[in-house]
């Protein structure tokens, strides 16, 4: 079958080639014979022309015929920078060393691109559809028979000789989705970092879906709900690297008496790089560290559209911040993730009038990507695209051929081979020209038009023969005014959020978020084997991703509807395939490392325990002792980040050698500390062991009657710590049976006493060290205990455990 | 029993002959000859005040444009003592056109060849070739370690390396020294006895196999394989030598950059003599000096030069032959940034520097500068602006040819995997390295 498809091809592909050609005057030049000079016709020889004599694949045959005849002409325009910038066909630079893959695949992309069937590649440069570049291909050359013969291949490769892989299959066809149960323990242990309750186990059995729905819905009050969308968040912005857990890589802090000129409290009278590393100061950076990501919390603690992390007229505060500003607190004084909305008055705070952007002018966003003496705020600029517009400057324009550039001759606003770029960026990054002094860099405030005007030559901000004018819009396509410009961040937050881009960027951030992954990016490699395959899995999630954009903006721009469709939507939902190897499921399910401190609060909630460091000296702990929380413990080897520019930034996302030994390290320690303290806890508030007690042996005949309480509990246990529902007969079940039983006779003959060792035993509260009076189970004379032990190490080391299913 | 000083000296030699036995053991198991180390100099660095000299565009001072062999330099205190020392086995590429004037993407180019996201750097792309199974396949001491899924970089730094000690003693209950030894953790009795934390690895092991064998969506089976190939290979955890890590310098000053770098390297060595590392990534500076001097851009310089001679005399001791591959995101402009700085130059150089034992395998020639750039290092250069563009070079003859080629990093790390004999290698099937015209002859 696969040969005779590559037969049907290579006939395809040499359809029109004809031996013996001889070529016409003017081969590009309509028959001049031709009697109806409105349809003219490719003649023999015009056909033999546009066609090999000999088999090339499309690879080939785009790179022989389709760029010289056609594209290379197409590129002088649709190119970054080129006159055609921005349009749906984009072609990459010649300068580029494999710009002929690259435009391979983009012509290929393209050419789906259709108007009434047919496709725009076809009818925009021979003028049947308007085209600025007017007539580039007329009919009846052999320019247009290229043209013809490269969309055909699009839509039907031709290979020559070689193996062909099969196509891929479609996305949506034998992939099995989640069961509701399923799909709510997933949604659980993602948003809230525990297992489902009995409750809500009980209406999804009863009511399907809906039920999911509702759990879901409900869970999004939890404060562990706001922890994961600080997670989700802050993995974007970044801006935890200001906190003060971060200071010995981020190498800077937030609390400079430039960037505040008068602080309520004045520093406590301390020099500011002194109050900083006191305990108010620890307390307000991380304040001032938060408050980015805080704007997403509070539009969604309050239900309102995210659109207002950007237009927000106001700071937030949690207590600590307050008391530095001398700004009155309606909140909770004891809890730091309590923030509140705040003005604070100009006079304690460097702030133009009526300049609050939301997050763009929060104090940590501004230090998370500075100004410096030369990139004018672009830096700036470029993030603002990437985490509010979706579009990431980066990937579309990332060469330049240095040998067309004359840095005299300011190529940012001359040359197109940089505009293409510095046109978006420069208009923003003037925008945002009253937080920073021009041409300097500097703690991050607001400066007035008259300190503007006294730093720069161009009413504060660069000439406008070196850069494009400050705007909300590309090029100089719409300017600030003049009474704008003092406000500029803000007229720029309100223009941003009207774009469609902001809620993509919005759909992208929580996507990636509650997926657990980066989101796919388009295979630039068309050589590549399974390019067909990883291109339509790209395109099946933008697809979805463009359904839940619109789905989000229907519902106002609110995240909660948002999470709750991402939770319903295939990507998260599927669970296995009719076969494997289908790369074109790529990016369907999971199979990502959890975060580390997603695994530090289902720890808690799983086993009623933190994993922390044994009974603490109190030191002062900037994130307290727990393993998973500390970059000087585990929090870096499992995976994490810390966000600063010279640390991680990237969530580790497959176990390395080194995460496998941390989970090795928690399953020892945390199986040791919980399972004698589940079993001395009334039976009904276990969370281990509610069908079993430590006096019943297991015996090693998992047929037995004695021994079903065993299995039951086993049964337990794997719905609990893995998300498996077992039938007491399953092979899995009875492998645990069977470790259970072993390890109870391994324990006998290691020559271990009864006696079980400290933190194992339950006579010692291992977070204060104080002894327990009286003490809990500290004997195990039947090794049973240290058996289960063993058993729940086992589980919590297990691939489930550890990875987002 | 009272030690005699001969008594010493004998258990000294008997543990270094063994030490060297057991790592020539571990090289060969390994089918690996050579540690091949990426340093990169962060930020663009300025190839005027060091391999790539022009007269009259720099503040040289009293110092002035050498000879080491046939490689040029520039000696500055800062950059004299490393090409004196290492000149002789330096293979020097100088006019390599990165495209790109942009830092994400010239790290991207310059340290994996390719400026396409997701594309693994180059010690990743010998990690997963050579030795994916090992402890720590590429020892990742630097912020950007893209491997592209081929491994999983793990970085460490001077902060997670405390935690080592635990990780390395696993089945012990921490020490916890409140209330005295032992009272709230016995640290001298295992969580498990030994026969049993053997069992419960089986146990783990089949059971992650059984969940492999039955998952069908790409993502699962990516993850239980790796997970696999992650717990096997954590079992050798307790061999890594943390002795060289347990002083690691705090902080980020450039002293303290310099001495982690330096001491994570060490480990690393140590790592591959036993085999338990592939390769290496490091990283330092901060090269990105728009609004300082040369003086500030030679004192970033003096640090990586400085680990660079730190890395090879290092691994020349320990027996490892040693490979290592200078780069930066760029190059920096020719005319001036401001009153004294300079900005991002799509044209960069690169160095690769080898020890003698690595030098000795012939893997790359030595003594030799590849390619270059327009204006003159012996004379004066009035116009800054046509200074500093890359040549083109005859791939074959490597002569400069207006009709040859121009250098890109693709072709430098092309010849890189041919000499770390990794070019053929299937796990880099999907990711190939992609040049126009034909591959530079370097020989």
């Amino acid at each position: 079958m696969k040969r005779l498809l590559a037969a049907v091809l290579l006939t395809t592909a040499c359809t029109g080639v004809i031996g013996g050609s001889q070529q016409p005057a003017d081969p590009n030049n309509p028959n001049p014979t031709d009697p109806n000079p409105m349809t003219p016709v490719c003649d023999a020889a015009c056909q033999a022309a546009a066609h090999p004599t000999s088999c090339l694949s499309s690879r080939e045959y785009f790179e022989q015929y389709s760029w010289p005849q056609v594209f290379s002409a197409c590129v002088t325009c649709h190119v970054a920078g080129g006159q055609a910038d921005g349009t749906r066909f984009m072609l990459k630079a010649t300068s580029l060393p494999n710009h002929y893959d690259q435009n391979f695949a983009a012509v290929n992309a393209a050419s789906a691109l259709t108007s009434n069937g047919t496709a725009l590649l076809l009818l925009k440069p021979t003028m049947q559809l308007p085209h600025q570049g007017g007539v580039q291909v007329p009919p009846g050359t052999v320019k247009y028979a290229v043209l013809e013969e490269t969309l055909k291949q699009a839509a039907t490769p031709v290979t020559c000789g070689g193996p062909m892989l099969p196509p891929p299959g479609p996305v949506t066809m034998g992939v099995t989705l989640m069961s509701p149960y399923q799909t709510l323990r997933k949604a659980t242990m993602v948003l809230a970092s525990r297992p489902p309750t009995a409750a809500e186990i009980a209406a999804v059995d009863a009511n399907g879906l809906p039920a999911v729905e509702a759990a879901v819905t409900a869970l999004m009050n939890e404060a562990a709900f706001y922890d994961k969308v600080r997670e989700i968040f802050s993995d974007v912005l970044l801006t935890d690297a200001a906190l003060w857990s971060n200071r010995d890589t981020h190498g800077g802090g937030l609390l400079w008496d430039d960037t505040f000129d008068a602080p309520a409290n004045n520093f406590d009278g301390l020099a500011d790089w002194e109050w900083q590393s006191s305990m108010r100061g620890v307390k307000t950076t991380d304040a001032l560290a938060r408050e980015p990501v805080e704007f997403f919390v509070h539009a969604t603690k309050l239900d309102r559209p995210l659109t207002e992390v950007l237009t927000a007229d106001y700071r937030l505060m949690n207590v600590h911040t307050a008391r530095f500003f001398g700004v009155p607190y309606a909140g909770d004084a004891n809890d730091p993730n309590d923030f509140r909305e705040v003005k604070v008055a100009v006079s304690n705070e460097r702030r133009g009038p009526g300049d609050y952007a939301g997050i763009l002018t929060t104090t940590a966003y501004l230090q998370r990507y500075p100004n410096t003496p030369t990139n004018f705020n672009r830096k700036r600029a470029r993030f603002i695209y990437k985490h509010f517009l979706a579009y990431d400057i980066m990937k579309v324009a990332s060469r330049i051929d240095a040998s067309a550039i004359d840095l005299a001759a300011n190529p940012t606003r001359n040359n197109p081979a940089c505009t293409g770029c510095h046109a978006k960026i420069d208009p923003f990054a003037g925008a945002m020209a009253s937080w920073t002094e021009c041409g300097y860099s500097d703690h991050p405030h607001y400066f007035t038009p008259a300190e503007k005007n006294a730093a720069c030559g161009d009413r504060g901000w660069v000439p406008e023969s070196r850069s494009f004018l400050p705007g909300i819009d590309e090029g100089n396509l719409r300017p600030l005014t003049d009474a704008e410009r003092p406000r500029g961040a803000s007229v720029l937050a309100a223009a941003i959020v009207q774009r469609d881009g902001f809620a993509q960027a919005m759909v992208q951030h929580v996507a990636a978020g509650v997926l657990s992954r980066p989101l796919l990016s388009a295979p630039q490699d068309p050589m590549h084997p399974a390019y067909a395959h990883l291109d339509a899995a790209f395109e099946y999630e933008k697809a979805e991703l463009a359904r839940l954009t619109t789905a989000f903006k229907m519902n106002g721009q609110r995240l909660k509807p948002l999470v709750l469709a991402v939770v319903l939507s295939p990507l998260f939902r599927a669970v296995s395939a009719d076969a494997p190897g289908r790369a074109e499921l790529t990016g369907q399910g999971g199979g990502s490392l959890s975060t580390p401190e997603d695994l530090d609060r289902r720890l808690v909630a799983l086993l009623g325990h933190p994993w922390m460091e044994i009974a603490p000296n109190g030191t002062a702990h900037d994130v307290g002792p727990r393993y998973l929380r500390r970059a000087n413990l585990f929090k870096l080897s499992y995976g994490g980040t810390d966000q600063s520019i010279d640390g991680v930034k990237v969530r580790q996302r497959l176990p390395s050698s080194i995460t496998a030994r941390v989970v090795e390290r928690m399953a020892l320690m945390m199986s040791c500390i919980a399972t004698a303290r589940d079993f001395d806890k009334p039976v009904a508030s276990r969370l281990l062991f509610p069908h079993v007690q430590a006096s019943l042996v297991p015996s090693g005949d998992a047929t037995a009657a004695d021994q079903q309480p065993i299995l039951q509990n086993l049964q337990h246990l794997h719905e609990r710590l893995l998300g498996e529902r077992l039938a007491l007969d399953s092979p899995e079940l009875l492998a645990t049976y069977t470790l259970l039983s072993q390890a109870r006779t391994d324990f006998g003959t290691s020559g271990a006493g009864t006696r079980l060792a400290r933190p194992c035993a339950n006579d010692v509260d291992v977070i204060t060290g104080q002894a327990l009076t009286p003490a809990g189970t500290v004997n195990d004379p039947q090794f049973v205990v240290r058996a289960w032990q063993t058993v729940i190490a086992y589980l919590l080391m297990d691939y489930r455990f550890i990875t987002e299913q | 029993m009272c030690l005699t000083r001969r008594d010493l000296m004998k258990s000294a030699f008997s543990a270094s002959v063994l030490a060297a036995f057991r790592g020539r053991e571990a090289l060969a198991q390994g089918g690996q000859e050579m540690l091949w180390v990426q340093v990169m100099a962060t930020g663009g660095w300025d190839q005027l005040l060091f391999t790539d000299p022009k007269r009259g565009l720099r503040d040289y001072g009293t110092y002035q444009p050498r000879q080491a062999g046939n490689i040029t330099y520039v000696d500055f205190p800062e950059v004299a003592p490393f090409f004196t020392a290492h000149a002789s086995r330096m293979l020097v590429f100088n006019g390599i056109d990165t495209f790109t004037n942009n830092h994400d993407v010239g790290v991207r180019h310059s340290m994996s060849g390719s400026m396409l996201e997701g594309f693994p750097v180059f010690p990743a792309q010998v990690a997963a070739a050579l030795g994916a199974d090992k402890l720590l396949p590429m020892f990742t001491a630097y912020d950007y370690n893209e491997a592209g899924g081929l491994i999983a970089s793990n970085p460490i730094d001077w902060r997670s390396a405390q935690g080592f000690a635990e990780l390395k003693a696993v089945e012990r209950p921490p020490n916890v020294y409140r209330n005295g030894p032992g009272t709230v953790s016995d640290s001298s009795t295992p969580f498990l006895p030994a026969s049993l934390r053997t069992r419960l690895e089986a146990a783990h092991v089949a059971r992650t196999q059984r969940l492999s064998d039955a998952q069908t969506l790409p993502g699962h089976q990516k993850g239980t394989a790796q997970y696999i190939r992650a717990h096997a290979a954590a079992r050798r955890m307790p061999e890594l030598d943390l002795s060289p890590m347990v002083t690691l310098p705090m902080g980020v000053s450039s002293a303290s950059r310099l001495g982690q770098s330096m001491t994570l390297g060490a480990a690393a060595i140590d790592g591959f003599s036993k085999g338990l590392v592939t390769s290496l990534l490091v990283g330092l500076g901060a090269f990105d000096t728009h609004g300082e001097t040369d003086a500030d851009h030679r004192a970033q310089l003096d640090l990586v030069f400085k680990l660079a001679d730190f890395l090879l005399v290092r691994a020349e001791a320990a027996n490892v032959p040693m490979g290592v591959v200078m780069v930066s995101d760029f190059g920096r402009t020719v005319p001036r940034e401001g009153a004294t700085g300079t900005g991002h130059w799509p044209i960069a150089s690169t160095l690769v520097v080898q020890n003698a034992r690595a030098a000795s395998q012939n893997r790359l020639p030595v003594n030799r500068v590849v390619g270059g750039t327009t204006g003159e290092a012996a004379s004066n250069n009035p116009d800054p602006g046509t200074v500093l563009r890359a040549r083109k070079v005859n791939p074959t003859t490597l002569a400069f040819d207006d009709n040859g080629i121009k250098i890109t990093p693709a072709h430098v790390y092309r010849l890189l995997r041919r000499a770390a004999g990794v070019d053929a290698s299937p796990v880099l099937r999907d990711f190939p390295l992609n040049i126009e015209g034909a591959d530079l002859v370097v020989t």
